[in-house]
């Protein structure tokens, strides 16, 4: 019973966190820093409780964290479809760094790997490289150079693989709200446009919530420290 | 008055059981979301009065926005003329598109993110370019524009 009500506690504790996490997120506009608004757009720090959960707790708390966090911060910011956008990215973005939390070396080369193919895709498009298209171009070439760099980096020292965890799991999540908001409004053709820019800001902005979440838990001495 | 959480002899909670519940209630808050309720249609009202359902120009320009609510058509209109656009879904919420000559834009919408509002101008300069094309999106009222050539 003494566990059990710890565990109620630390479950409390976390939920709370995530939610004061996103709305840390909606406080920091970094679509400022861009030159075309790009809507939807957030750091996704919550991503780091999340990450503590599926490192350090197991695979049905992790499960548990997201779809709170989904369906409360549904309730209490936005509608029932903001609800649906957020739970698809979610539950997307869990499997996917569940499955990939052996082997985060090769999250992060996936994402490369996604950021190559987005930039091919575009030119194939015989897409205007002019304005934001010119920006999501950079965007996906800085994605496909981070994740290499992840990749190497956890490739010399495993206990960063966090790093390549967080990355794809921003990427899915992305991923995964824009299929919804496409079956939603029934609109494929934002997943010639949108897409590609979602896949960009995932991969910059998921390694650094990766950097992050790696920082908490060497904190936390959950990780062996280097020294 | 040992245990504060419960009565002794109740099973642990388990985690996915309360993802379940969790689930359950966002399934059922869905049912009586948009979409869901008893049919009020959306009241569309078209430079300052009711729209009385007549196609708008529908020979003008060689471009029309689109309005679209749920993934159905509801709209169009041509791309050129300067109408404003006001589209209100009773217990949704409400949005008024601009078109003006040469741009098209969210002048106002009652959601809580504002990301529609903040997308900006779709022109016939930026269309190309644009992070979403001819696209300007309000995901909590479901409401899309998109201008587009025949």
């Amino acid at each position: 019973m003494k566990a059990n009500s710890r565990r109620v506690a630390l479950y409390g504790l976390l939920v709370a966190l995530m939610l004061v996490l996103g709305l840390l997120d909606k406080s920091i506009p970094i679509t400022w820093f861009l030159s075309g608004a790009i809507p939807g757009i957030k750091l996704g720090l919550a991503n780091t409780v999340l990450l503590y959960a599926i490192y350090l707790m197991d695979w049905k708390s992790g499960v548990l964290l997201m779809a709170a966090k989904a369906v409360l911060s549904g309730f209490i910011y936005g509608s029932v479809t903001a609800m649906l956008i957020s739970l698809s990215g979610g539950v997307l973005s869990l499997l996917v760094m569940l499955l990939i939390k052996r082997g985060p070396a090769v999250g992060a080369l996936a994402v490369s790997g996604l950021g190559a193919a987005g930039v091919a895709w575009l030119l194939a498009r015989g897409v205007t490289l002019r304005g934001d298209m010119l920006w999501c171009v950079i965007l996906l070439c800085a994605a496909c150079a981070a994740g290499v760099a992840v990749f190497l980096f956890v490739r010399k020292n495993p206990e960063n693989g966090v790093i390549g965890t967080s990355m794809i799991g921003a990427v899915f999540f992305n991923i995964g709200q824009t299929l919804m908001a496409v079956a939603v409004m029934r609109t494929p053709q934002l997943l010639y446009t949108y897409l590609p820019f979602l896949v960009a800001m995932g991969a910059v902005v998921g390694s650094l919530t990766g950097i992050v979440a790696r920082r908490v838990f060497l904190a936390l001495r959950a990780l062996p420290s280097r020294q | 008055m040992r245990h504060r959480l419960g009565p002794a002899g109740v099973p642990k909670p388990n985690g996915l059981w309360l993802a379940a519940l969790l689930a359950a209630l966002a399934l059922a808050l869905c049912g009586c979301g948009p979409g869901g309720g008893a049919g009020e249609g959306p009241r569309i009202t078209l430079d300052g009065a009711p729209w009385d359902g007549k196609a708008v120009s529908p020979e003008a320009g060689d471009m029309r926005v689109y309005v679209t609510l749920n993934g159905e058509a509801l709209i169009d209109l041509p791309f050129g003329e300067a109408h404003t656009l006001t589209v209100a879904q009773p217990g949704v919420g409400e949005n008024t598109v601009a078109v003006t000559p040469d741009s098209v834009y969210m002048l106002q919408a009652d959601c809580e993110n504002q990301d529609c509002v903040q997308m900006g101008a779709v022109t016939r300069e930026n269309l190309e370019v644009r992070v979403m094309g001819g696209f300007i999106v309000c995901l909590p009222h479901r409401l899309s524009v998109e201008v587009r050539g025949e």
